[in-house]
């Protein structure tokens, strides 16, 4: 038996066990249909993915709504085959010119689930604005083993609201769910649960804007544990006469939460002590008030915060990403 | 492809017959000046790219008077077709059950191989097996893989060895001849990979601050290699040290059910960077100038050209204890562990971590590696094959 020989016999196995769960090749026809775009190879039937990509043209004008399109795939082995196929969006004008995709992604790659109890995955998207056309692009990426498929790669309207709890997203492939339940998370600033809702995505797909976003939070919690730990290094200046010290007012570089915090704080600091010295800080209340309380921590540099009480809920909260106004104020 | 384009070498080796090499061997031994009786001839088996060991060895081939040729497949290799002795030097084995689906089939590949080099033999040509592992990474028919090691090892006529303690080591699986062994260290990768950026770059390319300890697996994927365990007891590592550690991992991904682990584990990891893809020979200068330490948790291991690399760019390295003796003479950078005592992997972790903060540790570490570098050590394995044959 030559090489090319045992490796089909190897394909044919689960093949074989993908006929017997009732998933049929597509016609030559069906095919060829679908080369111009006109036939949803899914749609009502158990299919197994052709080679060649397949695609399906349909109309989205005017749909202002998410959309999805949802599978179920399945595969001959006995585990699950990670990114066995892909699902993509392109948009077009009527009259064929291509429309830029919004900002959601337009591409994503599905798993495949053993013969028996696949889940339903999909890829969620935004129409852009210009959107006529929307052409939904199929394609097999493992070789040498047939994929089957049920659903359609119609687009099909979001109008459900998010129904799965946090727990049952974590274990999901469900992203509209854990985008979710990352959004929540973070008008919370909760930490942890945006760890975990992060992990999911990270095991789903490393995409680099998922690892971004992870470690910028996991940044974000050791930066403020590790400051609460910190042995009072910087003490507020309680006896500093008011007007004595150097006057943090506005912040040298901007934040714009897209940088590691810990890495902003060093930055920001150099810039501070460059300027200020050792003399002790005056940080007055206004915009970026955490940030610079933060900072002057970070700094080792004594300081005095504006003493009512009262002026503290006033300050602006939602200028760290992933941190509490208590947090920073009680390190 | 178009006439004269050449895609890479292994499309130039394929485009030759076996015949053909020996005869291109023999003209250009002549043209180089060796005198035909002194000419050698080596095919070797199998040919391996990405990898640069096999170029490293050979890269004094023609100055010692040996030409040397990959084969691309073991049928096709008989007596020479020019008066003048041949070798067949055999690595990675283990490539012989690559197409195996049970023991059954390996046990087949391991016959119809054996009886390709009993030919060879009956034909006058000279048998070498560099042992590379005590086993294979990624043995998968450990039996069949055990039981071939000890046939070829009974018909090789030289044995080539990295390791001083080989022979010992191997006894606990099948017997080598200690007769005809030879010790060749594994050559440093001086002047191998591109190293000319500094380690404040390479961090800064990888988004690594300058305060942060980085650990480097470097490598193809595979379950014998360790990573999986190395990755469960990061947290534990982490505690033992007292530190957050920067991870990086890199290679070839592997089976895609290991690979499912490895992404499990590292989803909770965001300190951990997995490179999962062949590590081109100018990135390789980023990865080991922007670590600190370099880790092979190998659970076996003779000869690592991992723990050359790290060598090569002066970084300290963690290696299974029987792999140290391989690295004689790399000082305090080369540090070994105990893989049936997890815990004695931290510890060394720890103390490559401290020989790291030595500026004498990168400095023996680059010394042995130019005393170690591809062409010294390609003489000299030239010079013990010679004297033998």
């Amino acid at each position: 038996m030559s090489d090319a020989e045992r490796i089909d016999a190897l394909a044919e196995m689960p093949t074989r066990k993908l006929l017997q769960a009732g998933f049929r090749p597509l016609s030559r026809f069906a095919i060829m249909v679908s080369s111009i775009l006109v036939l949803d190879p899914a749609r009502r039937r158990k299919a197994i993915v052709p080679r060649r990509p397949v695609a399906l043209l349909s109309m989205v004008k005017g749909i202002s709504k998410p959309v999805s399109v949802s599978l179920r795939v399945t595969t001959g082995r006995h585990k699950v085959e990670r990114g066995a196929i892909s699902v993509s969006v392109e948009f077009f004008g009527l009259l064929g010119r291509p429309v830029a995709p919004a900002c959601r992604g337009n591409r994503m790659r599905f798993f495949a689930d053993p013969i028996g109890n696949p889940e339903i995955q999909a890829l969620y998207f935004d129409v852009p604005k210009g959107a006529f056309w929307a052409k939904v692009t199929l394609c097999r990426h493992v070789k040498n083993r047939r994929i089957g498929i049920e659903g359609s790669l119609r687009p099909r309207r979001v109008v459900s609201p998010v129904s799965l709890s946090l727990e049952d997203a974590l274990v999901s492939r469900d992203r509209r769910a854990l985008e979710y339940h990352l959004a929540e998370a973070r008008l919370r600033a909760d930490r942890q649960t945006g760890r975990q809702v992060l992990a999911r995505f990270a095991f789903l797909e490393r995409t680099p804007d998922i690892l971004l976003s992870y470690r910028l939070l996991e940044d974000c919690d050791r930066t403020i544990t590790g400051l609460a730990r910190e042995k009072n290094i910087a003490s507020d200046c309680a006896a500093c006469d008011a007007g004595s010290g150097y006057q943090y007012t506005v912040l040298f570089n901007p934040y714009s939460g897209t940088i590691a915090l810990s890495k902003w704080l060093k930055s920001e600091a150099i810039s501070l002590k460059h300027v200020a010295g050792t003399v002790a800080l005056e940080i007055p209340s206004g915009t970026d008030f955490l940030l610079r309380v933060l900072v002057a921590r970070s700094a080792g540099l004594q300081f005095r915060m504006p003493d009512t009480e009262q002026e503290v809920p006033a300050f602006d909260t939602v200028d760290i990403p992933w941190i509490k106004s208590d947090e920073v104020l009680s390190i | 492809m178009s006439q004269g384009q050449i895609m890479d070498l292994a499309a130039t080796d394929a485009n030759r017959s076996f015949e053909e090499a020996c005869v291109d061997a023999k003209l250009s031994l002549f043209a180089r000046g060796v005198d035909l009786e002194q000419a050698h001839l080596l095919a070797y088996y199998p040919a391996v790219h990405r990898n640069p060991y096999q170029h490293m060895l050979y890269s004094a081939a023609f100055e010692k008077g040996f030409a040397c040729f990959p084969v691309t497949s073991l049928e096709e290799v008989v007596a020479p077709p020019v008066d003048a002795p041949l070798a067949v030097h055999y690595h990675w084995v283990h490539r012989v059950f690559a197409h195996a689906r049970n023991s059954r089939e390996a046990a087949k590949a391991a016959d119809h191989f054996i009886n390709l080099v009993d030919g060879q033999k009956e034909a006058g040509i000279k048998i070498i097996w560099t042992v590379h592992n005590l086993l294979s990474h990624s043995a998968s028919f450990v039996d069949a893989e055990i039981e071939l090691r000890a046939r070829l090892g009974e018909r090789a006529d030289f044995i080539h060895i990295m390791n001083p303690a080989t022979v010992e080591l191997c006894g606990r699986y099948y017997e080598l001849n200690a007769s005809r062994s030879f010790m060749v260290p594994h050559p440093s990768y001086f002047g191998v990979y591109g190293d000319y950026i500094s380690a404040e770059q390479a961090r800064f390319d990888l988004g690594i601050m300058p305060e942060e300890k980085t650990l480097l697996l470097f490598g193809s994927l595979g379950a014998q290699k360790g990573t999986r365990d190395f990755l469960a007891e990061l947290a534990d590592l982490e505690a033992v040290l007292d530190m957050r550690l920067r991870v990086l991992v890199a290679g070839q991904a592997g089976d895609p059910d290991y690979m499912e682990e490895i992404y499990g584990l590292i989803a909770d990891m965001p300190s951990v960077s997995l490179f999962e893809k062949h590590v081109d020979d100018q990135t390789v200068q980023t990865l080991f100038r922007a670590t600190d330490v370099v880790v092979c948790p190998y659970s076996i291991g003779l000869n690592s050209g991992v723990a050359a690399t790290a060598a090569t760019f002066g970084r300290p390295c963690v290696v299974p204890d029987i792999l140290a003796p391989a690295m004689a003479g790399a000082g305090t950078g080369i540090v070994g562990f105990n893989p049936s005592d997890r815990s004695s992997l931290k510890v060394a972790i720890g103390r490559a971590l401290e020989a790291r903060e030595n500026p004498s540790t990168e400095r023996n570490l680059v010394q042995w590696s130019e005393m170690q570098r591809p062409r010294v050590i390609s003489r000299s394995f030239f010079d013990a094959l010679r004297t033998r044959w």
